[in-house]
């Protein structure tokens, strides 16, 4: 292995790696902030928008399954440290959900807006899966109906939104930091 | 699933599970997970930030939301405000009023034999200081030429004209009136009359006493009622200042009367006296 390798990376990769940790990592600080803070306060229909599965979905879109699980574990990790209470499974959850779409993105080699939106509604079933699952174990009597009135709809419509919104900045940023490769 | 059987995924799915169970156990277990500590901790300044400017947003949605209820409030407020006001002025009106009952109710009590018309003054004369004024009371209301007008402080003057419902009152220190009076400290009489110098200090003199008459400072001003005008023993004033005539060499007193002119308003006309010691 040649000297300057390190783990098989190159000094060239291994910057672009540092960068793209840096910059991602920001981003999530940013939206889970934003998520927390500002969308905790002004709820769009009623419910917080799930910025970071929208986010989890740009990077696995953009960049590929690795980074897109790597995002969605860190993500699901930040948001579940300052975002929930108790049992979590948020980490795994975005995890499978970058890597599969991420996986799917790169093999259709697509990257067009309508192949976003399909990811984004996969998405949005997995959101509402989810939340119906915390609802059901938070609550002991479970009002279904109730649950997908006013707690899944309302963060569907604001996460579908959100989602539809985020592509058009992440695309170029993502194209930025590597040159449209994906990994 | 061939997808998921690679070890890279494999691998993320542990790190995701462990990151996902060990604080969530911390937590339900009730200790604080270092990694939630840190991760807080981190956010923190940004979390602070985006509260600060939901903050300012909120107040311009505020501002704009609800502006149309604050200007519905505001107008429904100035409406209050305007019936409030009007309410005030009102009950200022009623306050003076019912003052100036009492003020009848006093000189009735203390002239029980008078008959008197309330009148309000409606002008005055031009000049420097107000010796004459118009009241709104007039021959409809029998009003007679020579009737004594007084308040409940003493003599103001005579009605001097009359028209329908106007007359004229001259009060006691205009040049052409005159009043027979006495002190009653040392029963000396005289006559008080107006000057034209001394009526811009608001003042009048006494004159036409006796050569020794008693006459001090401070000492109260009567009517005598020997005049065919006024009644007797109503105030007109008190005695200021003592001197001697320059040309007949008797006391001449400067006398202040008991009623301020300047601040007038209603006064009381008597139409009639009934005891015969009271009339001049």
């Amino acid at each position: 292995m040649p000297k300057n390798r390190v783990l098989g990376y190159g000094a060239r990769e291994r910057s672009r790696i540092i960068l793209y940790t840096v910059i991602i990592g920001i981003m999530i600080l940013v939206l889970s902030s934003l998520q927390v803070s500002l969308f905790g306060r002004f709820r769009p229909f009623g419910a917080v928008p799930d910025l970071m599965l929208c986010l989890v979905l740009c990077i696995a879109f953009f960049q590929g399954r690795y980074t897109g699980a790597i995002t969605g574990i860190a993500a699901g990790f930040v948001i579940e440290a300052i975002g929930s209470v108790g049992l979590s499974l948020l980490p795994v959850a975005y995890m499978i959900y970058g890597y599969v779409v991420g996986h799917y993105a790169h093999a259709m080699h697509t990257a067009r807006y309508p192949s976003y939106l399909l990811y984004l509604v996969c998405g949005l079933f997995l959101r509402a899966a989810l939340t119906v699952a915390y609802a059901c174990l938070s609550y002991r009597i479970i009002h279904l109906p109730d649950i997908i009135t006013y707690s899944v709809l309302p963060e569907l419509f604001g996460t579908a939104i959100a989602g539809m919104i985020l592509y058009f900045p992440m695309k170029p940023l993502c194209a930025l930091l590597d040159g449209g490769k994906r990994r | 699933m061939s997808i998921f059987k690679n070890k890279f995924f494999v691998i993320c799915l542990c790190v995701a599970l462990v990151l996902a169970i060990v604080p969530s156990v911390f937590s339900i277990m009730g200790y604080q997970s270092l990694s939630k500590n840190i991760v807080g901790t981190l956010t923190f300044p940004v979390r602070w930030g985006v509260s600060a400017i939901a903050d300012g947003f909120e107040g311009i949605g505020l501002y704009f939301t609800s502006i149309d209820a604050l200007r519905e409030e505001n107008e429904y407020l100035r409406g209050e405000l305007e019936s409030l006001e009007d309410q005030i002025e009102e009950s200022l009106l009623l306050e003076d009023e019912n003052e100036r009952l009492r003020s009848y109710l006093g000189m009735k009590k203390k002239y029980p034999s008078f008959t008197m018309e309330e009148g309000r003054i409606v002008s005055h004369s031009s000049g420097n200081y107000m010796t004459t004024f118009t009241l709104d009371r007039g021959s409809i209301h029998g009003i007679e030429v020579n009737m004594p007008v007084i308040t409940l402080d003493g003599i103001v003057g005579h009605v001097t004209e009359v028209g329908l419902n106007w007359c004229m009152v001259s009060t006691v220190i205009e040049t052409d009136t005159s009043v027979g009076v006495y002190i009653p400290r040392s029963g000396v009489r005289g006559i008080v009359s107006g000057d034209y110098s001394m009526r811009y200090d608001g003042v009048c003199k006494i004159e036409y006493v006796n050569a020794d008459a008693d006459i001090e400072e401070g000492d109260k001003v009567l009517s005598d009622g020997m005049s065919s005008v006024y009644p007797a023993d109503l105030e007109i004033g008190t005695v200021i200042d003592v001197g001697i005539n320059e040309y007949t060499r008797t006391p001449e007193a400067t006398v202040r009367p008991s009623v301020d002119f300047k601040s007038l308003d209603w006064v009381m006309i008597i139409t009639g006296y009934g005891s015969e010691e009271e009339k001049g």
